[in-house]
């Protein structure tokens, strides 16, 4: 028999939408729904069980706020009144309809009710986001793809290239902790060789990124929350979707994603680019040469790591690759489909796709790492366990005040988080005062073979 | 006598696929009770809100759920009428077809009864519900789940249509009974005519385990009355078809063991219904044969 998931991250598919709605300027969410819907999308924001009532920062949302008597008499009068007021008091460039579940499940006419504005030359769409369809990535992508479909009707024929243009899907706003932090990164990054993101989404994004979608040279993927909308224009425009292996966490990750975009783009990566790419590897460098003593002193461990598909792999294979670190377990937990398991565990092992609370929490306990990395979820966790804990992912309500891994200066934040709980001091030796000195294994996993274990790779 | 030491209204739920007379049915059941000085509460449950009618003389009366479209909370006199022999009649109502929810109207309505304290109110001998048998959502199963009615009675031809909601009404009965719903009282054979309707009738009730309380022969004194907005107790008060509801009234309301029906699943109904297919055309094959030789 099915049961209630635990703890799904970031509410549900409306919730995603409305998230998406809200981090691209000028596009104005409308959520056709119960008004407790709308009201979660704030809540959902802290967290389960962390909010007590509506944030202030709770940002304006038009809802129809449906009663009793909606949901038996159907909802479309009531929707037709608020698009109505909406288009009038709320300034935006696209107003997007959002079904909740109960107007789904009543089956509300909201397309009709769309026509009836768009007839009459207002930018109107609807979009079918019930929390039954999925988690909020699930509702982010929809709402992605619903977009990318409406700018192409929109302009059905693909006037011209902007050389360098790139779109950006798969950071899913709000929801994927440091998203922000994330995007100005893939940014720079790209800028560095030459390219231009378009990132729909975001301070950069906006409804002229919207529009611009159709003149990108490639859609470059970092999660399958993103291939929706990259699909879409790769249909009617034929623009090539370009999907990486996540995030590039570390200089590594970076040069192998803008290789494979050079590649598509068939624009190989100039002197000034090459020349961008070996500072990117010489700060990597220089953080692992600083901290090389630290590593050292903090061994080869075997750790249980728990992230969405966006950061988990990319983390883990920084830590295998980098710093020679084993996984005891790789959870990636944002339900992602499943013709993505394969790409989304390529070279790494133990990877497993869980999205309950309590199957998480059980894998991480069967898996006898000797370190948990992870969200706040998984800090409660690490403690039932006493394990140390590196908190890499900071709960969604901070992820738009920090700074994200992409990149070598992603990866020198993730060092950053692993010294802060093994080597606070900077001392070059590992705390002694951690519970996990009491578990006898301690000393063997930091010096394999009577020495300690060196990072894999420091330095070229 | 006060409420308090009034004995509990019984609540009946009477159920049948639409167009097959369980409004009629259930009207003449209620004018009979009335007449025999009870005092009934017909609250009809379908969103086609016709089911008192022929109590009240085709007058209007505003549906529960009308009320709720307003915002003001509505008083048991806006939306309920005294009919035939003082019998509270009340129309759940529904939305348009095609529009809304109709499952979960019948769901608001009975809350907004309840609210009302309606039964608190008239202090009825007996309260009939009237329901679409269609049971297609959780919603037309309200008077039956949580105890509301403590019996159900379903109205059935002898179409395999209306067979076939009776089936799906048994098995309504049978997953809400464990955590107190209701049980079913039995089967209503109504509009009788062909010669085989009430073998086979008797046959799915024989197959589901359940029990024919009445049967009530197609008759034009029906249709006359209802065309002038009357019940059979009303407008031909000595006729056969009157004493007929009477009698099946007494036994709808009689105390009884509500049963849980065996309802058949799909492949055994379909068998079952293919078998009386042929016999019924093999019957007339034989009708007509007999004819041609003369
Ligand atoms: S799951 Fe459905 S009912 Fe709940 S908040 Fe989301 S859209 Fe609304």
């Amino acid at each position: 028999m099915s049961r209630a998931l635990i703890g799904p991250a970031g509410g549900c598919a409306l919730h995603g939408a409305i998230l998406t709605a809200l981090a691209i300027d000028g596009v104005v969410p409308l959520v056709h729904s119960t008004p407790g819907c709308a009201l979660r999308a704030g809540l959902s924001l802290r967290g389960p069980g962390r909010a007590t009532t509506a944030p202030a920062a709770l940002p304006p949302l038009p809802s129809t706020n449906l009663a009793e008597r909606h949901v038996v008499f159907g909802g479309t009068s009531r929707l037709r009144e608020q698009i109505k007021n909406t288009l009038a008091v709320v300034p935006g460039r696209l107003l997007t309809v959002l079904t909740g579940c109960p107007t789904e499940m009543i089956g509300d006419d909201v397309t009709a009710m769309v026509k009836e504005v768009t007839t009459q030359g207002e930018a109107v769409i609807d979009i079918a986001t019930a929390g039954f369809h999925g988690t909020a990535r699930h509702g982010a992508e929809s709402f992605m793809t619903a977009l990318a479909n409406w700018v192409g009707k929109l302009d059905p024929r693909r006037r011209g290239t902007e050389a360098g243009l790139v779109n950006l899907f798969g950071i899913v706003p709000r929801v994927d902790p440091g998203w922000l932090g994330n995007l100005e990164e893939i940014e720079r990054l790209l800028a560095g060789v030459g390219l231009k993101v378009n990132p729909l989404i975001g301070p950069s994004g906006g409804f002229e990124s919207l529009q611009a979608l159709p003149s990108a040279e490639a859609s470059l993927v970092l999660s399958p929350w993103g291939l929706g909308p990259a699909r879409t224009l790769s249909e009617r425009f034929g623009i090539p979707v370009v999907q990486a292996a996540g995030l590039p966490v570390g200089a590594d990750a970076v040069r192998q994603v803008l290789d494979l975009l050079s590649e598509v783009l068939g624009r190989p990566i100039d002197e000034a680019g090459q020349k961008f790419l070996d500072v990117e590897q010489r700060l990597e460098d220089f953080v692992l040469n600083e901290s090389l003593e630290s590593l050292v002193g903090i061994g080869r461990r075997r750790f249980a790591l728990a992230g969405g598909s966006l950061v988990a792999g990319p983390v883990a294979r920084f830590l295998g690759d980098v710093l020679g670190w084993s996984s005891a377990a790789i959870l990636v937990t944002d339900d992602p489909p499943e013709q993505s398991f394969g790409p989304l565990s390529a070279g790494l092992d133990r990877v497993r796709f869980l999205s309950d609370a309590a199957a998480i929490a059980e894998a991480v306990r069967a898996s006898e790492a000797d370190v948990v990395i992870g969200g706040s979820a998984e800090r409660d966790l690490a403690e039932q366990l006493r394990l140390p804990f590196v908190e890499v992912f900071p709960p969604s309500a901070l992820g738009t005040l920090s700074e994200g891994h992409a990149g070598a200066r992603g990866a020198r934040r993730l060092v950053a988080a692993i010294l802060r709980t093994f080597d606070p001091e900077g001392i070059g030796a590992t705390i002694t005062t951690r519970p996990v000195l009491e578990r006898g294994n301690e000393t063997r996993l930091a010096t394999v073979d009577g020495v300690p274990a060196p990072p894999r790779r420091i330095g070229r | 006598m006060s409420a308090k030491d009034r004995p509990r209204a019984k609540h009946i739920a009477i159920y049948g696929k639409g167009g097959i007379g369980k409004s009629t049915t259930t009207s003449n059941i209620s004018a009979a009770l009335a007449e025999a000085g009870h005092r009934v509460i017909q609250i009809g449950c379908d969103p086609k809100s016709d089911s008192t009618t022929i109590l009240r003389g085709g007058a209007e009366l505003p549906t529960v759920l009308d009320s709720l479209r307003g915002r003001t909370r509505p008083r048991l006199a806006d939306i309920s009428a005294l009919g035939f022999g003082g019998v509270l009649c009340i129309e759940a109502g529904g939305p348009v077809p095609g529009v809304g929810c109709a499952g979960r109207g019948i769901s608001a309505a009975v809350d907004l009864l309840e609210r009302l304290e309606v039964f608190e109110e008239f202090e009825p001998d007996y309260v009939l519900y009237d329901v679409l048998g269609d049971v297609v959502c959780g919603g037309f199963a309200v008077p039956i789940r949580e105890g509301i009615a403590e019996t159900a009675y379903v109205v059935t031809s002898s179409d395999f249509m209306a067979i076939f909601a009776a089936n799906n009404l048994f098995k309504a009965i049978d997953k809400y009974a464990p955590s107190g719903g209701g049980r079913l009282g039995g089967i209503i054979a109504n509009s009788l005519q062909l010669p085989h309707a009430r073998a086979l009738i008797d046959d799915f009730a024989d197959r589901t385990g359940t029990e024919v309380v009445g049967y009530v022969p197609r008759s034009t004194e029906v249709a006359q009355s209802e065309l002038y907005g009357q019940t059979v107790i009303e407008a031909v008060p000595y006729s056969e078809q009157a004493e007929i509801y009477r009698h099946l009234a007494r036994r709808v309301v009689a105390d009884h063991e509500g049963q849980l029906p065996k309802p058949l699943n799909g492949p055994d109904l379909k068998d079952w219904a293919r078998g009386w297919g042929d016999r019924i055309f093999g019957a007339e094959t034989v009708v007509v044969a007999a004819q041609g030789q003369r």
